[in-house]
């Protein structure tokens, strides 16, 4: 498969993503949901390496996606003061984007996937709540809990549908990519930025982590190489 | 004295509601200490849980199992607190059921979790209901209070409404709970179509009537029986159906105007408070809601009698006579 192809399979999934949870006033007075391009190639791994997806996986996984910008409206909440008509439709944009990912997979429907899923909705909410209120001392737990945040959901569309042998890749991928946001000092892409380490503890994390993603990228025989070259691409320092 | 008055009707289901009581608080149980007090706080300050007893009610005229109906009955009063916890971010409200609310307590961002938290523990409880029809009802219903909310923002300080977008917008945001509630109760024990149908049609009755009420008693009642300043909806620039009947008259309009800053003097909100209880506005809403619960109660008519339908009965006419 070419880049050109996985280009095209994302847009074509962020392109059907933004329908299905299109709401007019939001639209008008928020502007577009922000969807993350790097956490829908990530959900889609198992397409882009040329797995069988059927019509149940892509309503799904327009599901996951649905959820996850939920979450990231969620996130931009301001901590203190969300009077201001935007900040209230947003609260109301995440509710709605919530509400499109049961409706997907009530429409399936996938019982065992809204059961799965719904745990996993809980589990990042609680690991949010404990990095913003009480966030763990060692960079290692802290990292760890991110992974949860941004691969629950991915993780439970993974072992729904039988792609388990793609969960160390994003569980992987994600705190690495978190810790080179950081360091290029992209806060604005960022959750979580006051738990950014020290520059010297960055770099250590992100040697650590890239080797780990290099030995399993090796060892994921499975993977065809322009998937491997993606990814690597995704990582890139 | 109001509130005793409200639980004496759930008599017969009292070991039911107990169960389901019991059931809201393992539900919300969690590993995050704060996530676990944020959801305990809301369930602590009560409410009157009638979403779940509307779910036990509707299911009687079914095959009932208390164990399916309250896997549909926890969900449904977990997603309205869910969205109660998020409202209180919308509205910057600082108190509600006369305690702090989570966004006070806490903050804005912990109350977004704590409402998505409480929000996938409906799902979870409800996901083990293996009933296709119970989740597409369930899902739509959840869009369009969401629908209903953001059309509230959109109308928010604009006077050019009229009493059929005010219908619109209390339906969406209290009567299609309600009506869920009695169906999906239903669905669970596989009552036949026309029982389901009538009693969709008494919750949504009932639910319009509960929220007409509940925008009079925003006006009619203190501060302290409301456990929040009253005439709360004008000051968040929501016009309810009192106010649609007199935001036309001259002199109340400058009360409008103010209200709508959010800020108003203690002595003038009082003035506005019983400008409008004056006005025959009150009365003139009363008997909007009136309407709709004879139109609930029509629609239990023609069902079996039984401890179910006369409790129904009960909690339309009780809607009828709050107080609180």
């Amino acid at each position: 498969m070419e880049t050109k192809g996985f280009t095209d399979q994302v847009d074509n999934y962020i392109h059907h993503l933004r329908r299905a949870i299109y709401q007019p006033v939001v639209e008008r007075d928020v502007g577009h949901a922000p969807i993350d391009r790097r956490k829908a190639s990530l959900l889609l791994l198992p397409l882009l390496n040329g797995e069988q997806w059927t019509d149940e996986m892509q309503t799904a996984a327009l599901a996951i996606g649905a959820i996850h910008t939920a979450f990231d409206v969620h996130d931009q909440i301001d901590i203190v003061d969300a009077s201001s008509k935007e900040q209230q439709l947003m609260v109301l944009a995440g509710d709605h984007f919530s509400g499109i990912h049961y409706k997907l997979l009530a429409s399936i429907p996938n019982f065992h996937l809204i059961r799965s899923l719904s745990s996993a909705i809980g589990r990042v909410n609680e690991c949010k709540t404990t990095l913003l209120q009480a966030p763990p001392t060692t960079v290692e737990e802290r990292l760890q809990l991110i992974a949860e945040v941004e691969s629950a959901c991915i993780v439970k569309f993974f072992e729904s549908f039988g792609f388990s042998r793609y969960v160390h890749i994003v569980e992987t991928v994600f705190p690495f990519v978190w810790l080179l946001d950081s360091r290029r000092h992209d806060l604005n892409r960022m959750k979580f930025p006051h738990l950014v380490p020290s520059t010297h503890e960055t770099q250590d994390w992100i040697d650590q982590l890239q080797q780990q993603l290099n030995d399993r990228l090796e060892n994921s025989f499975y993977l065809h190489t322009e998937v491997i070259a993606e990814l690597q691409k995704m990582t890139n320092q | 004295m109001e509130k005793i008055k409200l639980m004496s009707l759930y008599t017969d289901f009292r070991k039911d509601m107990s169960y389901i009581e019991k059931e809201l608080e393992r539900s919300v149980q969690s590993s995050s200490p704060i996530v676990r007090q944020a959801s305990l706080h809301l369930l602590k300050a009560g409410g009157k849980r009638i979403r779940p007893i509307f779910v036990i009610m509707a299911a009687q005229f079914g095959t009932y199992s208390l164990e399916n109906a309250a896997k549909i009955a926890v969900s449904l009063e977990l997603i309205h607190m869910a969205s109660l916890v998020h409202d209180d971010v919308i509205d910057d409200s600082d108190m509600r059921r006369g305690l702090e609310t989570v966004k006070a307590k806490w903050n804005n961002r912990v109350a977004m979790y704590a409402g998505d938290f409480i929000f996938s523990r409906a799902l979870t409880s409800i996901g083990n209901i293996e009933k296709a029809p119970v989740h597409q009802i369930l899902a739509e219903t959840m869009l369009e209070i969401c629908k209903g909310e953001i059309i509230q923002i959109d109308f928010q300080q604009q006077t050019d409404q009229d009493l059929r977008d005010y219908l619109k917008r209390i339906k969406r945001k209290t009567a299609l709970l309600l009506s869920s509630s009695c169906e999906l109760g239903a669905l669970s024990a596989d009552a036949d179509s026309q029982t389901v149908r009538k009693l969709k049609r008494y919750g949504y009755f009932t639910g319009m009537a509960f929220q007409i009420v509940d925008d009079i008693l925003d006006i009619t009642s203190t501060d302290a029986e409301l456990g929040k300043p009253a005439g709360s909806d004008l000051l968040n620039g929501h016009i309810t159906l009192p106010v649609l009947y007199i935001k036309d008259d001259e002199q109340f309009k400058p009360y409008m105007k103010r209200a709508f800053t959010g800020v108003m003097e203690e002595s003038d909100r009082q003035a506005m408070l019983r400008y409008i209880r004056q006005s025959g506005a009150i009365e003139k809403a009363q008997h909007v809601s009136d309407l709709y619960l004879i139109k609930a109660l029509k629609e239990l008519e023609s069902l079996p009698n039984g401890k179910s339908k006369k409790a129904l009965t009960q909690i339309a006419d009780f809607i009828g006579q709050r107080k609180y």
